[in-house]
């Protein structure tokens, strides 16, 4: 018990440059927790306790805890860190990994209010996930005026997929080569999804549309590939 | 350089296609004083119109080297570099300058103003392991062939990102270990000669494990962009130890660390697993199971493949590469598969960028052979057995454990 109170002091004055050597012990104590829901809700709720008043440092091992044994019980504390440069990606790394619906709703949430590249993180989230739920908000925010913005947006679509990403992607109105291109991955990666899941007319559709002499040379090897695969199946 | 297509229209202007056109220009009106002696080639230095045009990301330690590689070919034209630290990309360049004896190399910071640049054929990519997938992806979906140093990955969700935008942009993609083919030829030839019969076991002696790091905050150099250099990783101050190239793993380099790498136990488990797995011909699966074994003489583990054969780490009593067959019983001798073109790893790759064949160390048994150190680094980390369904990229009935598949990455840089 004094090791453990030990691991807890050592976390409470973590810093950038501190030795971290004391704080292995807490790697032991969460794989020993694996399969003990008592055990492993004990850790989460310390650790969550400890997050509030954590340094930079201490919120970085805190949240790489949380990856392990996190759950909807940590979802609220992190939610308040997603619209926060300095912290956003730390709530990220858990909430991705949760797969849990409480988890999703914090992260579109916050995208919908966050700027910047805080924003773009917090979309690639939501297209790790391949939530549906996102494409109409990703829709908009393929016309952000920030560049950076409308190029993620359109990179996210393609990670969803389905219908109505391609519906949005159509809308989006490419002048730049980078978006014009990135634009078009986007369609291939659609329309490989809509191959896997068997809707080979909707995939031919999407494939032919970038046969055609506008589209860079290995965008159009890429489509017409596409084109025979829908006929080899 | 691209693969053949009929009946298909040059899709822009290129300097590629400038020079295809200036030299068969001056073949046909015979007027040499246009064209120069480099241009036309000679018996060592293909044609201009012939060569494969390329660029490096990534130049400090194997970047430079893979450079000099690249450089010292005569079917290779090398026009531009891309580093975060000024020094090292000047060096990268003066290098190349000096190498042509012109100042035509141009500098980047920005690896997607590289990768923007319609007339480079393919780029070589040595930056540390955490910025492999999205550089490597990006370069596929602007139509560069690549030749990426080992580790190819840092996660195993890379891994299937990686392959698929090679596949669906037809792109050649090499991983960078010259020693699973050179290093443990022996092994090898053993291993398909037939000569110990059917295998039933390989062990790999590698490590460590890289770790997290909280070094202290340091002066970021003026010649750095240091927020570049984090790229995806999670933000952290810089320190010399934390992004050092050097090869050690022991604390003062960022491939003892986490956040950019996997350890010695991808590190060098690329050249190791990569030698092993190629040795016993499962270069193309991965494992099903990772057992972990603690009894006392410190932890090492088994990977058990669909086919049956065990690959085991740091196994007690074993050496590195010992192989345990079956002797007396027959098995099919089958001819080692090898490089193609001259000149090692380096000319596999430019042999298969100009006949679009995939080469040895393709980002398919890359991702493979590097998938092993992934699978081991989880297991050692959750210290339990692990049941892996390769297909579907995920551990079974382990949602714990699948938290460990990938991370967020650092806005805003996507995967």
């Amino acid at each position: 018990m004094e090791t453990l109170d030990n691991v807890w002091e050592a976390l409470k004055g973590l810093d950038w440059g501190t030795d971290i050597g004391p704080l292995a012990a807490f790697d032991q104590l969460i794989a020993d927790s694996h399969g003990n829901v008592e055990a492993t809700a004990e850790l989460e709720n310390k650790l969550l306790a400890m997050l509030g008043s954590a340094t930079a440092a201490g919120r970085d091992f805190i949240c790489r805890r949380l990856v392990s044994v996190g759950s909807a019980r940590s979802v609220s504390t992190l939610a308040a860190m997603l619209t926060q440069a300095e912290t956003s990606q730390l709530a990220r790394m858990v909430l991705e990994q949760l797969r849990i619906e409480e988890a999703t709703t914090a992260l579109r949430t916050a995208a919908e209010s966050a700027t910047g590249a805080v924003k773009i993180g917090l979309l690639g989230s939501l297209a790790k996930l391949k939530d549906a739920g996102s494409v109409a908000m990703l829709a908009a925010a393929t016309k952000d005026a920030d560049g950076a913005i409308s190029h993620a947006a359109i990179w996210c679509l393609g990670q969803i997929g389905g219908a109505d990403a391609v519906a949005a992607l159509a809308g989006v109105t490419a002048t730049e080569d980078a978006t014009k291109m990135a634009v078009a991955d986007a369609m291939l990666l659609c329309a490989d999804r809509f191959l896997a899941e068997g809707n080979n007319a909707a995939a031919r559709d999407l494939y032919k549309k970038h046969t055609g002499e506008a589209q860079p040379k290995h965008v159009r090897l890429a489509a017409n590939k596409g084109v025979l695969s829908t006929v080899r199946r | 350089m691209s693969l053949p297509e009929p009946n298909a229209p040059a899709p822009q202007n290129s300097r590629r296609d400038f020079l295809k056109q200036t030299s068969a220009a001056a073949a046909t009106l015979a007027i040499p004083y246009v064209i120069t002696s480099q241009a036309l080639g000679n018996a060592h230095r293909a044609p201009a119109s012939d060569r494969i045009v390329m660029a490096g990301i990534g130049l400090g330690n194997m970047g430079s080297g893979d450079q000099g590689a690249f450089l010292g070919r005569g079917d290779v034209q090398y026009v531009a570099v891309c580093d975060v630290r000024k020094h090292i990309m000047n060096a990268a360049k003066d290098r190349t300058n000096g190498h042509y004896k012109n100042s035509d190399c141009q500098t980047y910071a920005d690896f997607r103003d590289i990768l923007a640049r319609t007339d480079i054929d393919a780029v070589h990519i040595a930056t540390p392991d955490h910025w492999h997938a999205i550089q490597v992806i990006q370069a596929c979906i602007n139509g560069k062939d690549v030749y990426c140093q080992k580790p190819e990955t840092k996660t195993l969700r890379e891994g299937p990102l990686m392959i698929q935008a090679a596949r669906r942009y037809s792109r050649v993609v090499s991983g960078g270990s010259q020693r699973v083919l050179e290093d443990y030829r022996g092994v090898v030839d053993q291993c398909w000669s037939g000569e110990l019969g059917p295998i039933k076991s390989i062990n790999v002696n590698v490590g460590p494990l890289a770790q997290q790091c909280y070094l202290p905050a340091e002066s970021v150099p003026e010649d750095m962009d240091w927020e570049r250099w984090l790229g995806p990783a999670p933000w952290a101050p810089y320190n010399s130890k934390r992004c050092d190239g050097n090869f050690g793993t022991g604390g003062n380099s960022w491939r003892s660390y986490s956040d950019y790498s996997g350890g010695g136990m991808t590190d060098w488990g690329a050249h190791h697993f990569g030698g092993a797995t190629f040795a016993i011909d499962v270069r193309s699966m991965q494992p099903e199971e990772v057992l972990y074994h603690d009894e006392g003489q410190g932890p090492h583990l088994t990977f058990r493949y669909p086919n049956g054969i065990l690959l085991t780490h740091n196994c007690p009593g074993k050496e590195n590469m010992q192989v345990e067959g079956t002797p007396g019983e027959k098995r099919e001798a089958k001819p080692v598969p090898s490089y193609k073109g001259q000149g090692g790893i380096y000319g596999d790759f430019i042999e298969c960028v100009k006949t679009r064949e995939n080469p040895f160390r393709d980002i398919e048994y890359a991702v493979n052979s590097v998938a092993v150190s992934h699978l081991g680094i989880i297991a050692y980390q959750l210290k339990r057995n692990l049941k892996w369904d390769a297909a579907a990229q995920q551990f079974i009935d382990d949602p714990q454990a699948n938290r460990f598949l990938d991370y967020a990455r650092r806005e805003p840089w996507l995967l």
